[in-house]
Parts: structure tokens; sequence; C-alpha cells
């Protein structure tokens, strides 16, 4: 791309906002960081990430972890540490990226490159349904399912993140992606983030 | 009474608060210091003279703040010897860490048992405690740590085993000394206790430990280790790279000698801990010379702002007599006998020590052990060395136990290694469970 763009996504579970990054990467032809992060973080920093993937997204446990100075032994918070190094770097080695979750606003926010911040909802019956498509679950476990995982991803992004997790406020753009379909709401986001491109 | 109701709740508030995190704990501790002098003593009380008192700022003008004459001098509200020492320590492991010191010594030592896995294992645990003896513990486990995951990469081994039991053995090493550990330096200093008196009861304490436990830990982690295929050793960085500057390190590793020198002779001398602590930090800026701004901006102040809050947040508990009624309940449950006693000191500061920070634990303890000796007739040093080993020891047994802990496991957690409670427990819970048996059956023989 010409001038550099990072977009990070927020996202509700079983919006479908894998596939609209993933559409949206392919159209802008920017690379998409999710759990493959982790190679990225691996390559940098020289380690092997298999332990750590499974901190990946999730709140720190308050209670049984300390911080001492710039030190805490909460994995989770190393996982995000490490997630915003690696993120800062690529940041600054000129990447145009979009970074899937992560609590990527915090780590990107004052890097000086046009910053899209966008959050993908959608309607109840659509989530339900993409969810019970993915896993064998009865109507009622995917809505369970959907409550708990946003329920941590909400908790997890507010733990390292200095804006609210789904709030209007901390976002540039908010979309359903039942609206329009996933192709059509990656096709929309392209066209909005190419207008901000040239406005910039 | 309301003053009473009032320390507790704010002492109680201030132990949530560090456990919960979502605060800065040297403003959790400063907070809370501040609201005790205001609401305990000056509101309720209506005594400005304590307030004044806890500052205890006239504290600088007595001579036996910096010369001690042999008399013990009690300390009560901010201890100032505790803040000046740990200041000036602080400053000078910020000299040595820029001249490369901790790494060279490290990268040395393992290059002088040809790297091999087990005896690098068994040499950075002596390394561990032997330092931790003399440095803070965390400052130890910070360089150990990062040298020892840097050496298990080369080596194309986990870092765990090794980092495990460097944690273990500096908590140990820093309870055989007066400056091993902030709880000790705390007890030290307000009960005007010396270097050699520490090594000579907590010190062999904590050798006989450290004769059994490295055992333990080579039979349970080190034996297995082993390099992995492909490994060149010849490749792995000289110990000689990691000097930063030769004048800075010859310098460093004086003032390192000098400092332990101080130490060791201070109760012979009558220099007090706080005297040495402000020589070694004004010799090592001298010696940084254009760079000593930079060393002072270095210097972890968060710390000593925690430590000043702390002090008044537990004299709060003091002057209003909470403590004694804490004193009087371990007396009723002793019921006078001195072993059951000891075995209440070391293992409830054990198991306190294991969830919660030791350094506010041991400064709430000292003036309920001072009592307890008082009214029960036990001598203060046998309590004072227990509460030492409970405190030092038991925060091994978590990962969140004691400073050491945390910084070890971090450490290795960024090295791609994250160590959960139950990989941590099953190795040290245990280790905690001998070091703490040897003190208890030690001081039982020894003491009483």
């Amino acid at each position: 791309m010409e001038k550099q763009v990072i977009i990070t996504i927020g996202r509700e579970t079983g919006s479908g906002g894998l596939e609209v990054a993933r559409n949206l990467g392919e159209k802008l032809g920017i690379t998409v960081y999710d759990k493959n992060i982790f190679d990225g973080i691996g390559e940098k920093f020289d380690i092997d990430t298999a332990n750590l993937e499974k901190f990946d997204e999730t709140p720190r446990k308050r209670l049984v972890t300390r911080r001492v100075g710039a030190y805490s032994n909460s994995p989770e918070e190393q996982v995000v540490e490490l997630q915003r190094e690696f993120l800062k770097s690529r940041a600054e080695a000129g990447e145009s990226f979009i970074i899937l979750g992560r609590a990527g606003i915090k780590a990107l926010l004052d890097f000086p490159c046009l910053l899209i911040r966008v959050f993908i909802t959608a309607d109840d019956e659509f989530k339900i349904e993409r969810v019970q498509q993915q896993a064998d679950f009865s109507r009622l476990q995917a809505s369970n399912y959907i409550y708990w995982m946003d329920n941590r991803r909400r908790n997890y992004h507010n733990q390292f993140c200095h804006v609210k997790w789904g709030d209007p406020a901390s976002y540039d753009i908010i979309i359903k992606s039942n609206k329009l379909g996933l192709e059509g709401s990656a096709d929309m986001l392209a066209d909005y983030v190419r207008r901000r491109m040239a406005q910039d | 009474m309301a003053a009473s109701i009032i320390a507790v709740v704010i002492f109680v508030m201030m132990f949530v608060l560090l456990v919960l995190e979502k605060i800065e704990r040297h403003i959790v501790t400063m907070a809370c210091g501040i609201l005790t002098v205001i609401f305990v003593f000056i509101v309720c009380m209506k005594d400005l003279s304590i307030a004044w008192e806890v500052i205890s700022l006239g504290s600088f003008a007595q001579l036996h703040f910096w010369y001690s004459s042999g008399e013990a001098a009690a300390s009560v509200g901010i201890n100032w010897e505790t803040i000046c020492f740990i200041l000036g320590m602080m400053i000078m492991v910020e000299g040595m860490a820029a001249s490369g010191f901790f790494r060279w010594l490290c990268m040395l030592l393992a290059k002088s048992v040809n790297y091999r896995p087990a005896p690098i294992f068994i040499i950075f645990m002596i390394l561990s405690a032997v330092l931790s003896m003399f440095i803070d513990s965390i400052t130890v486990i910070m360089f150990l740590a990062a040298v020892t995951a840097e050496l298990s990469r080369l080596l194309k081994i986990s870092p765990v085993s090794m980092i495990l039991a460097e944690v273990f053995c500096a908590n140990l090493g820093g309870s055989a000394t007066m400056c091993g550990d902030p709880p000790n330096i705390i007890i030290g200093t307000s009960l005007g206790y010396s270097f050699v008196d520490f090594v000579t009861n907590t010190g062999i304490m904590a050798l006989i430990s450290i004769i059994v436990i490295i055992p333990y830990f080579y039979f349970i982690l080190g034996r297995k280790l082993k390099a992995g295929q492909g490994v060149d050793t010849a490749s792995f960085p000289a110990p000689a790279s990691a000097i930063k500057n030769k004048k800075d390190f010859i310098i460093s590793c004086v003032i390192f000698l000098l400092a332990v020198v101080l130490l060791v002779t201070h109760a012979a001398t009558g220099l007090t801990v706080s005297t040495i602590g402000i020589a070694i930090a004004l010799l090592t800026l001298l010696c940084a010379g254009k760079n000593a701004p930079e060393l002072l901006k270095k210097v972890d102040y968060k710390t000593v702002f925690f430590f000043i809050g702390l002090f008044m947040a537990v004299a709060g508990l003091e002057y209003t007599g909470i403590l004694e009624i804490l004193a009087g309940a371990i007396e009723a449950v002793s019921g006078g006998n001195n072993v059951l006693m000891i075995i209440i000191i070391v293992l409830g500061s054990a198991i306190a020590s294991a969830f919660v920070d030791n350094i506010p634990f041991a400064a709430t303890m000292i003036p309920v052990i001072r009592t307890l000796a008082a009214a029960q007739g036990i001598a203060l040093p046998t309590l004072a060395w227990a509460l030492s080993m409970g405190t030092d020891i038991g925060g091994s047994a978590t990962p969140i136990g004691a400073s050491a802990n945390v910084v070890g496991t971090a450490i290795a957690a960024k090295n791609g290694y994250p160590i959960g409670w139950g990989e941590y427990c099953k190795v040290q819970a245990p280790a905690t469970v001998i070091v703490i048996a040897i003190s208890i059956v030690f001081m039982i023989f020894y003491y009483l």
C-alpha cells in the first residue's frame, strides 16, 4: 500500500470477525494477524511459543499472579506484552496490517500512521446460527457459549486496554456483519479504508 | 476505640488493594499511610507529637542512626534506616548492572563447567544463594534468570528447572543475612540486630538447609538436564563480552566488595546499615561521574515510597494497641509454651507469606513479637529469627509468595515457558516444608 494503514478489529463471537478480517486483508493486500501472530513472535524473539498460545486473548487471573515493577508472572500479561512488542516492531518497519482482537488498539494508538479501529457485531440469531454451524451445539449451548466468550473477551480487553470493549466511543466504525453479509461487510470496510486513506 | 477501628480499616484496605494490584503498590501504601497519620493520629488521637514520631524525620539527627554504640535502638514509625540502606544498595546494584558484572559472573561460571547443564544447575543454585546474601534477591534473580534463559536457549533445554531452583536458593540465601531479604532488613533495623547476629543464627539455619536442598533439587530436576543435539559451545558468547566498560567493571567490583566488608564488620565498626547504604551510594555516584544522573534515574523510587507508606500504616496498628491484641491471641493459643510459640510464629509467617507480600507481613509482626517477648519472657532474638525464617522461606512456596518468585517466573514466561501454580508448587512447596522443618527443629534445640 502507498500509505501505511493499521486496522484493529474487535469482534463479537459468531459475528464472523475473522472472515471479514481475512476478506478485508485480501482486498487491501495486507497481512492479517490472528493466531498466526505467534509465528512472528517465535521468530522475532527466538522463543518457542507452543506453551504460550493457550494464554492468547485470556484475561489475567489477578489473585493467583503478581507484578513486581516491570515483571508480571501472569502468562496472559506476558503474551500481551510479546504481542504488543511484535506489533510495534511491524508498525515501525512500515508494514500495513490488520490485527484481529488481542487488545491491538493499546499497542498502536500512539503510532504515527492511519489507524482505523473497527468493531464487528451481528444480530443474535445470526451469531447463534454461525456458532451452531461451527461447533455441534444446541441453540442453548451456542447462546451460552457466545455469552461466555464475549464476557471473557470483554474482561480481557478491558484489563489490557484503556478503552472499553464494544463501546462506540472506542471505535471509528461499528458494523453488523449480517446486514451486508461477510463479503459485503469486507467490501464496505475496504471502501471505508480507501476513503480514509484518500482523505488523510 | 475509633482510632483503632480506623487503623484496622485502613490497614485491611491497604492489604486488599495490594493483593488486587489495581493501583500501583507505592500509591496504595503511601495513600494508606497518609490516611493513617491524618485520621488515626491527628483526627482521632488528636496528638501531633505521635504523628511526628511516626514520620520520624528526627531520626536523621540522632547519633544511633549513623553510628551504633552497641545498644539496640528500637525503631517506630518510618524506619529510615531500612529505607536509606535499600536506596543505597539500589544505586550500587544499578552501577554493577551497568558495568555488566552479573552477566559476566554467570557466563564465567557456566564456562568453567564447560556449559554442561547439570553442573550449571548446581553452580547457579549456589551463586543465587551467595549473591542473595548481599544483594536483594529480586536483583539476583533478574540477572541470573535472564542469563539462564539465554544459556538454556543455546543449550536447547527448558530453563524452568534451573529458574525454579535459583528462585528457591535466592530466597534461602536471602534469609541468611540481614541485607539479603527486605523482611530481614526491617527486622534487623527495627530491633537493632547486626549482620553477624543474622549470620550466626538464620545463617546457620540457611546453611544446613542449603546442604539438604541442593541434593533435593538436583535429584528432582537437575540430573535430568542434558544439552540438546548439535550444541556448539564454542559459539557461545565469551564471558568478557558481558563487560561493557572495563574501568566501570573494576570499580563496581571494588564497591561491591567494600559493601560486603562494611556489612560483615558493621557490628565491630559501629557503622549502621543506613550509614553503609548512604556511603556506598555516594561512592557509586562519585565513581559514575557524569553518568550519575543516569544511575539515579534508574533507581526504583516506587519501592522506597512503598516502604515509607507501609511503615506509616503499620504504625497505626502499633500505636492503637491492635498489634498487642494480636500478640495476646498468639499468647493465648500457645498457652505460654515457648515451643508452641516458635512453631506458631514460623508456620504462621510461612503460610501468610506464601500468599501475601512478606514485607508488610514482617513489618506488622515486629511489634507483635516485641510484645510477646516482653509478656512471655522468651528471648526476643529467638522470635525474630523465627519470624525471619518464616517470612523469607514461606514466600518460596507459591509463585506469588516472594518478589524473586514473581521475577523468575515472569522471565521464564517471557521466554516461552510459563510456569503454572501446579508445576511451581510441586517442586517448591516440599522444599519449603523441608526448610521450615529444619528451622523449627534447629530453633527448638538451639534456643530453648
